[in-house]
């Protein structure tokens, strides 16, 4: 309890303390000869330091007039901080969901090729069509025929490839978002560095 | 030339000199001159390190003028810049202004001499016990005793919790009362 008083004691010569503190300090230093003797040498401390006049200024006017000549120009005179607009976050925004429409698109692609390689589509398969074959493939069947679409192993081998494709495709799409996100990233940071800094930072 | 209503006011003319206005700039100067001087004395004990610091302190507030808030305190926010400069030309200073200038100083005539000197001994330790105090308790210290600052206004400037200020404030007055008690004990001593 004395040391937690006496810890408080320069609050209370500050005039910091108030409420419960304040009445419980006061009751204190009634009862502890120690602590009012500590509050009576700290208040001379401060007496002390503010009566020592030691400190003399020079002329405030001849300060302020060498201060002014040397004052240097500012070249963008109250710049004042701009509010951040809305586009700005409207682009992360569309990244984002671009990002996520064309992670849709390639999981449900995935799903129904697997559907569709399992069997599992049925007769429902056949609007597919075309769609699933490769370019090495369409060369293939105007080559030897229609009948190379039986072969089991080709088959696979198209499927294979049309897989590897997407999966690049997906990669190529998400790797475009992830640089625009960084361009908009370095832009953003760039145009905060321009603006003026805070109160804080100035000094 | 008539200046508007708005330029007596403090506002006022940090609008103007915000806008480039050196003579309202110079206004402001002369308002928180006092207080900047006596800030940075204490913080560098020299009077040399301090006009510099005060000239930095000024320089660097024009500078940053633009980006301060007027709905913030003009006074905490150079108090805050002039700590900042003080520590950095103290931090620069060369090794021959480290002569004591209390050195030269001479004791209270209005006083008697016994009384003078007594006096003037114990405000020479007092101010060789503020400038070897840790940079941080100088600052609180400082701020408290010259600058006039509430625990509250002192923990916004130096970016400190204010429970930081209290414990920096009682080392600092704790290691001043130390110093002065001893002094008191000394010229007793001397004195019987």
């Amino acid at each position: 309890m004395h040391e937690e008083m006496r810890a408080l004691l320069n609050a209370y010569l500050d005039g910091e303390l108030q409420g419960r503190r304040l009445r419980e300090i006061e009751a204190h230093l009634v009862s502890c000869a120690e602590c009012k003797k500590e509050l009576e040498e700290l208040r001379l401390v401060s007496q002390k330091l503010q009566t020592d006049t030691s400190v003399e200024a020079p002329s405030a006017e001849r300060f302020i007039s060498q201060l002014t000549l040397s004052l240097p120009r500012r070249s963008q005179p109250n710049p004042q901080p701009k509010s951040i607009s809305p586009a700005w976050w409207l682009v992360p925004a569309g990244l984002l969901m671009g990002w996520v429409f064309i992670q849709t698109v390639y999981t449900l692609t995935d799903l129904v090729t697997a559907a569709n390689l399992t069997g599992l589509l049925g007769s429902a398969s056949r609007w597919l069509g075309s769609g699933q074959e490769s370019a090495w493939l369409g060369a293939a069947v105007t080559l030897f025929g229609g009948q190379i679409l039986a072969q089991p192993a080709i088959s696979l081998l198209n499927n294979v490839s049309v897989s590897v494709s997407n999966f690049f495709i997906g990669y190529i799409w998400q790797a475009v978002i992830v640089l625009l996100y960084w361009a908009w990233l370095g832009a953003w940071w760039l145009r905060h560095k321009r603006q003026p800094k805070n109160m804080e930072n100035a000094v | 030339m008539a200046q508007p209503q708005t330029a007596d006011t403090e506002t006022g003319l940090i609008e103007q000199a915000q806008h480039g206005d050196r003579n309202a700039y110079g206004e402001l100067v002369r308002r928180h001159y006092q207080g900047v001087v006596l800030v940075v004395t204490r913080m560098c004990g020299d009077a040399g390190l301090a006009e510099d610091a005060a000239q930095e302190a000024f320089m660097r507030a024009w500078v940053n003028l633009p980006s301060f808030q007027p709905r913030g305190s003009l006074r905490n926010w150079i108090y805050r810049i002039a700590i900042n400069a003080a520590l950095d030309v103290l931090r620069h200073k060369p090794e021959e202004t480290l002569e004591d200038e209390q050195a030269g100083r001479m004791p209270d005539q209005g006083a008697g001499p016994e009384t003078a000197l007594i006096e003037k001994e114990q405000a020479d330790a007092l101010q060789q016990a503020v400038k070897s105090l840790p940079e941080a308790a100088r600052a609180v210290l400082v701020l408290r005793e010259f600058g006039g600052l509430s625990y509250r206004e002192i923990s916004g400037v130096l970016d400190v919790p204010i429970g930081t200020v209290m414990s920096r404030l009682n080392y600092a007055r704790n290691r001043l009362r130390e110093v002065l008690s001893s002094e008191m004990e000394i010229m007793e001593m001397n004195h019987a």
